[in-house]
Parts: structure tokens; sequence; C-alpha cells
């Protein structure tokens, strides 16, 4: 916009006091500009990585967009199952086969943050379900313990958080979830975020939001530690020590 | 950048390129963040605040039209709800000194000396006293640099009112700065 259009009908004292206000109000400095980016481009995908890397973490995302249907196809009603279900185990087992033969990398990391956002999903459905608050603490810290595995070995392996695809997958089944769960589950990412931000290399990386990907609930994302364990059957509940308003009600099974 | 090169990015980031995304924070940054921090009184909380506008912008660039709204606009209306947001959330309510204001007609001359001399946090302190339209109009005129029509569009306004509130708008602002001289 030119001069004249800006301060088109103004006065001169007029336009001196806009342009008094134009120079007040840019006060961002490249500090502060960098800290938000940072944060921002966390959120939508890394920031400043090439193409070229862009490219190879599209194709690792269809990669396992296809191995996740492959092995999930051997059964939809195992990928579906929900903890406390004959057929977890079976899901269970299919995540520890698709990690056990993944190499480190953008596909493993991939698989692991589709590993927490199943968890989470796992969460929000018991809940919806108004299932056992034990099984629900199980599936709480499962979630905990796969988003730190998920965050901690992509920020470990290449210096910066990857806020992928499935990372936003992870955040929107949290959104879900009612009060008190969400914030501890929010928390326990942010934690993992933080962690992850203060170990990496500044966010001089990009990662693109990811194409391909498939439905959590059909996916093969597996660790056999992020997981809720059989069920609260005799002698197996939890330790008792669960927080917030989620406690063991001695009971077994879903509801 | 040309408003075409905005739509060229505005259109790459809504495919999934968070690069373009990256250019388009890197050209609204500032703008976002004066007018955000016209309205907070605490730094740290108008830089989350900005962070906020550009992750609800970048979840929501999807739906947005390049032959619609300019982005700018866009991307103002979206500050502009998540400042309302943040005041719900926190259950604060701002002061809108619309009494203090005086009318249309306040013919108060505007002394040039006194401009000349006011520093960025007095400047600041009286744009943040008038309405909170006046504000936008303010903000959205002279900092995010739109036209008139830009900012009618933006305000969902007419293009005589968006001049008469920018008028009302600079007389009530010369008058705070008056009024912090002789204080």
């Amino acid at each position: 916009m030119s001069e004249r259009d800006r301060y088109e009908g103004l006065s001169e004292s007029e336009r001196a006091l806009a342009e008094t206000v134009a120079r007040a109000s840019v006060d961002l400095d490249d500090v502060s500009r960098q800290r938000i980016r940072r944060h921002v481009m966390a959120r939508v995908g890394g920031a400043g990585a090439p193409a070229w890397a862009r490219r190879t973490f599209q194709r690792a995302a269809a990669v396992a967009a296809i191995t996740t249907t492959l092995v999930s196809g051997a059964s939809y009603a195992a990928a579906v199952s929900l903890p406390g279900d004959a057929l977890y185990d079976v899901k269970t087992l299919s995540e520890d086969v698709a990690l056990a033969v993944l190499p480190e990398g953008d596909l493993r990391d991939g698989v692991r943050e589709r590993i927490a956002a199943r968890r989470a999903s796992e969460v929000r459905a018991l809940v919806a379900e108004g299932a056992d608050p034990v099984l629900i603490e199980e599936a709480v810290r499962a979630f905990e313990s796969a988003a730190q595995r998920a965050w901690q070995e992509t920020a470990g392996r290449s210096g910066v958080l990857q806020m992928t695809a499935s990372g936003r997958r992870v955040m929107s089944a949290i959104d879900d979830i009612p009060e008190p769960l969400r914030e501890r589950l929010q928390a326990a990412l942010r934690a993992e975020e933080d962690t992850a931000s203060a170990g990496g290399a500044g966010g001089t990386n990009e990662a693109g939001p990811g194409t391909g990907g498939t439905d959590d609930s059909g996916g093969t994302d597996a660790s056999s530690d992020d997981r809720p364990g059989p069920g609260p059957g005799p002698g197996g509940g939890p330790d008792g020590n669960g927080s917030g308003t989620m406690q063991p009600d001695g009971s077994s099974g879903r509801q | 950048m040309t408003e075409r090169h905005v739509d060229k990015l505005v259109a790459r980031a809504a495919a999934g390129d968070a690069k373009a995304f990256g250019r388009l924070y890197d050209l609204y940054a500032e703008r976002v963040y004066a007018f955000v921090r016209g309205r907070v009184g605490d730094v740290h909380e108008a830089e989350d605040l900005t962070a906020t506008v550009f992750v609800k912008a970048w979840e929501a660039i999807g739906s947005y039209r390049v032959r619609g709204l300019p982005f700018g606009a866009w991307l103002f209306r979206i500050a502009r709800n998540a400042i309302i947001d943040a005041y719900r959330r926190s259950a604060r309510t701002q002061e809108v000194p619309v009494e203090e204001l005086g009318d249309a007609t306040d013919e108060q001359p505007l002394d040039e000396a006194v401009i000349a001399r006011v520093d960025a946090e007095v400047v600041r302190d009286a744009l943040a006293r008038l309405t909170e339209e006046q504000q936008s109009v303010i903000q959205l005129r002279f900092v995010w640099d739109m036209s008139i029509a830009e900012t009618a569009v933006a305000l969902g306004k007419s293009e005589g009112a968006i001049k008469a509130m920018q008028h009302r708008a600079l007389r009530a602002m010369a008058r705070h700065l008056s009024e912090g001289e002789r204080e």
C-alpha cells in the first residue's frame, strides 16, 4: 500500500500520530520471534528442513501406512480391541512384530507416534463406555509410557522433536477425552515435548505434515511396554498409587 | 511480498506444506504480535497467544478460500477470537472505557509536539484505552497496513464506518496522550 493510501483522509497531525502508533506497536524482537516460531512449527510439522527431508519422511509415512494395512488386515477385530478384551493381546502382538522388523528411522518414529495415538484412543474409548477405573488407570499409564517412548526415541535420534501427522493425531485423540484425564494426558505430552525441545537442535529441521497414515484402529503400532496389562484380574491390578481421580475400586474386567 | 505471493503460500500451506506456513508466520508474526500485545499486559502471555493464533490458523487453513476474505483479514479474525477466548478462559473482563472517549465531535487538536515526545510504552497505553473496535481499526490500518476497504472487510463494517472510527480513535488517542503529558 502506498503512503498516500495508507494515510488517506488524515490531517498532518493525525498522520504523525498514526506513524507513531506504527512504530510503537512493532516490538517483537528476533529472539521472541524465533521462540514463537519454534513453538508454532513444532505443532505444524517442524521448521526449515530441506525438501528432500520432507520427501523422505513422506515416503516413510506411506510405507508405514502400507505396513499397517497389511499387518492389521490379519484381524480387524483384534485391531479395534480394547484393554480387557480377549483379542487385545493379539493386537499388541501384531504391534510387537511391526516394531521388531523396523529399523530405526522415520518409519519407526511414525509407528511409535501412532502407538501413542492408539493408546490415547483406547483411553478415550474406555472412558466413553464407562469401563472399570482400574483398567482406565492402566490405559492412562500405558499412554504416558508410549508418549515418552515416541518422543524420546524420535528426539533422541534426530535431535529435534518432530511433530508429524501422527503426533497431531495424538493431540486430537486427547482432545476428546473428558477432564481430568485429558489434562493428565496433555501434561504427559507437554513434559515429553519440553524434554525433547530442551535437548533439540533449535528447531532447524522440518518434517512435513506427512501423507498416508491410516486410522488408528487399523494400525500395527506397537510396543510391548506401551500398553495396559492383561487387565485387573486376581493379583493383576495396579499398584494402587494411581493419580487423578481414577482410583482402583477392586473390580475386575471391563464393565 | 505481493498479495499473489501470499495467496500462493496460503495454497501451499493448505495442501500441508509446513514450510510455506512458516513463511506466512514470518510475514505476519509482527502484526499478530503487535495486535495481541496491545490487548494483554504480559509479554509472555502475548507470545503464547501469538503462537496460539498461528496454530489455530494452521488447523483451519484447509478451509480458507483464497478468493474469499483476504488472508490478513482472515488471520486477524482468528487473532481477535483467540483473545476473546483467552479472556473468557481466564474469567477476566476488559474494561471498555467507551464513556471516557468523548463523542465524534470532540475536536481537541492534536499536539504534534506531544506526539513527537511520547515513547512506545505511552502510545501503547493510549491505544489500550480505546474501545476494542477502535483499537482494531488503528492496528489494521497502521500496523497491519490495510486500506480502508480491507479494514472494512476484516471488521465487517462499511468503509464510512471505518473512516469515522479511525477519526475518533486518533482523536481519543491524542487526548489521552495530552492528558499523560500534563500529569
